[in-house]
């Protein structure tokens, strides 16, 4: 074992850290500064700094490949960066044991053994992480029925849905109850009724005073859960902010209309303005909301009667806010499939 | 300590819940090739014993404690399936996270191979009793053969955790299988030195597996504490040291990659 593996994988004596593991977690919770993580001769993780305030929630977004899982493996301590540092509930990144003291961890992958039942796997871990038979037996019931797993206790849990096997992989990660928690792409694969069970678990947790650091690829999910948004494109931070500044920042308002005109006729109209056909007979116009300029609403108004000026008859008309997906396209310029609010990469690949 | 002698049960009633829910490649399956060869061989190549180089003994009092390292052999490893499994799968990854030190993943189940092996290596001696073959230091004898044949079957399962490691495939017992067959056959578990061929005579000296042969034979034949017994013992250290350090350079180098 090299010097780096072992600093990495070092386990002090119980008593040790049990002196840690009840002080208060500092504010920030979680604080990177030029993060580096170099696999051969790719850069995956390019000097990412970030500051995430305790009790809140943290959402760290970009497509796959973007560098999400590999910044979370080294907040981790998982993998060792190749620059950078970071502390993580007031500890050195580099002294493993003590900020694995403070963290509960889910990583893309539910971390399960298909083989074990769900109580057996909770004692299993609780075990491992020095409680008793006895408390792990308590801390196992407990947590089962916190997340709706009571009546599949005793199933084997290569037999549960994709939601139960998240929702164990996330109960799993709370023994111990870690101040910090990092959840990489929880909800991925998951069907909407099990995203938003699982969303109001999470606040649920941010409310008790856990700081949780998600990755995800929805941008729906940032936006309802995030007190703060990290966007993350080829293994930088190209923009931070809590969601409602980026979207005021960052976003347009998107006006879109039925009209009789054509959709080239519109986009003559409105020259110099971003104007695109939607595919259904309507044009969506990106509308930067300029202060200056007078309210928004006014803006839209004289958008319209630009166009009805030009004698184009507008016969519906529908106006939406300012999204984080505007915010993700205008910094990325990456495509989104608007099915799903995921992310997609300029080929198309999710 | 204690978190490792913790650690360390818990990763072993892991395994054990596992295997008893799926005996058949836990504790069958590791029986089967020297049951098998106990019982085909005696009947086939009694009549070796007749060669004027084999000696004095009977052949089913020469097989059976040689025999027996089989079950070893042929089926250790079982074990490396479900770390090949835990490391594919993520949940390794969960365990590095916990506060148990890592190291007793391996130990536990460094010690269920010990124990799994037990129930083999008695159905193995006692039917090769059965068919003939005899203890002359009664059971003291026969549990120091239990003794080195479960310690065979640890030591030997190191390249299989460290071969798990390296591939994350949990296929690995059944790939590295065939190991056991050389490691087998070139040795003095079938046949005396005397009996082979040059060839096969210079492989067997060189194997440590008829060093261990050699001790279990004299445990059940001759002296109970012998010059054979001990080497034994010192070989299966040595082996079983060299093959958990293989496992561990392969954990550290799939940790530090990670």
């Amino acid at each position: 074992m090299t010097a780096m593996d072992s600093r990495a994988d070092r386990t002090p004596a119980p008593a040790d850290v049990d002196r840690y593991e009840h002080e208060a977690v500092p504010d920030p919770a979680i604080e990177a500064t030029d993060l580096v993580k170099r696999y051969d001769d790719v850069v995956a993780v390019d000097g990412v700094s970030l500051r995430v305030p305790r009790a809140t929630i943290f959402a760290y977004l970009g497509r796959n490949g973007s560098g999400k899982t590999s910044t979370v493996r080294m907040l981790t301590t998982l993998s060792v960066p190749s620059a950078g540092t970071a502390r993580v509930a007031g500890h050195d990144i580099a002294d493993a044991a003590r900020v694995r003291a403070h963290i509960g961890v889910t990583m893309q992958e539910a971390a399960l053994d298909p083989a074990m039942t769900a109580t057996e796997h909770l004692r299993l871990v609780a075990g491992l992480s020095g409680l008793r038979s006895s408390a792990a037996e308590v801390l196992a019931g407990e947590l089962l029925d916190t997340f709706g797993l009571a009546d599949a206790a005793n199933r084997r849990i290569g037999t549960f849905s994709g939601g139960m096997q998240r929702r164990l992989d996330i109960a799993t990660a709370l023994i111990g109850q870690p101040p910090v928690l990092f959840l990489d792409e929880p909800t991925t694969g998951l069907d909407p009724q099990s995203r938003r069970a699982l969303w109001a678990h999470i606040r649920t947790l941010r409310e008790q005073g856990t700081t949780v650091f998600l990755t995800t690829q929805y941008l729906e999910e940032a936006d309802e859960l995030a007190d703060r948004v990290a966007i993350i494109d080829r293994g930088a931070i190209i923009a931070e902010d809590t969601p409602e500044a980026l979207k005021a920042r960052l976003g347009r308002t998107r006006v879109v209309f039925d009209h009789d005109g054509g959709a080239e006729r519109v986009r003559a109209v409105l020259a110099g303005r971003d104007v695109e056909a939607d595919g259904h007979g309507r044009s969506v116009v990106a509308l930067d909301a300029d202060p200056s300029n007078g309210s928004e609403g006014a803006q839209v108004l004289a958008l319209l009667e630009q166009v009805r000026g030009a004698g184009i008859g507008i016969e519906a008309l529908s106006v939406s806010a300012p999204s984080l997906e505007d915010v993700y396209l205008r910094v990325t310029g990456s495509a989104i499939t608007t099915g799903q609010d995921q992310i997609t990469d300029p080929e198309g690949q999710p | 300590m204690r978190a490792l002698v913790n650690s360390t049960m818990l990763a072993f009633v892991r395994q054990a819940r596992e295997a008893r829910r799926d005996p058949g490649p836990f504790y069958v399956l590791p029986m089967l090739p020297a049951l098998l060869m106990t019982v085909v061989f005696i009947a086939l190549f009694e009549r070796i014993a007749t060669l004027e180089r084999f000696g004095d003994t009977a052949y089913a009092e020469f097989l059976v404690p040689g025999v027996v390292a089989l079950v070893a052999l042929l089926g250790a490893g079982a074990t490396s399936s479900s770390l090949a499994a835990d490391l594919r799968g993520g949940f390794f990854q969960r365990l590095r996270l916990l506060r148990a030190p890592i190291g007793s993943q391996l130990s536990g189940r460094l010690l269920f191979e010990a124990v799994r092996l037990l129930p083999g290596t008695a159905v193995v001696l006692a039917v090769g009793l059965a068919f003939g073959a005899t203890a002359h230091n009664g059971l003291a004898g026969i549990l120091v053969v239990v003794a080195l044949v479960t310690l065979l079957g640890v030591a030997f399962t190191g390249i299989f955790y460290a071969v798990a490691i390296r591939t994350h495939d949990p296929q690995t017992p059944f790939t590295l299988q065939p190991l056991g067959l050389p490691l087998s056959f070139l040795s003095t578990a079938l046949v005396p030195l005397a009996v082979m061929p040059e060839w096969a005579r210079t492989a067997a000296q060189f194997n440590p597996v008829t060093v261990v042969v050699d001790g279990s034979r004299q445990a059940m034949l001759g002296q109970l504490w012998s010059a054979e017994l001990g080497w034994s013992v010192v070989v299966l250290a040595v082996w079983t040291v060299l093959g958990v350090l293989l496992a561990w350079a392969a954990l550290s180098r799939d940790i530090a990659r990670s």
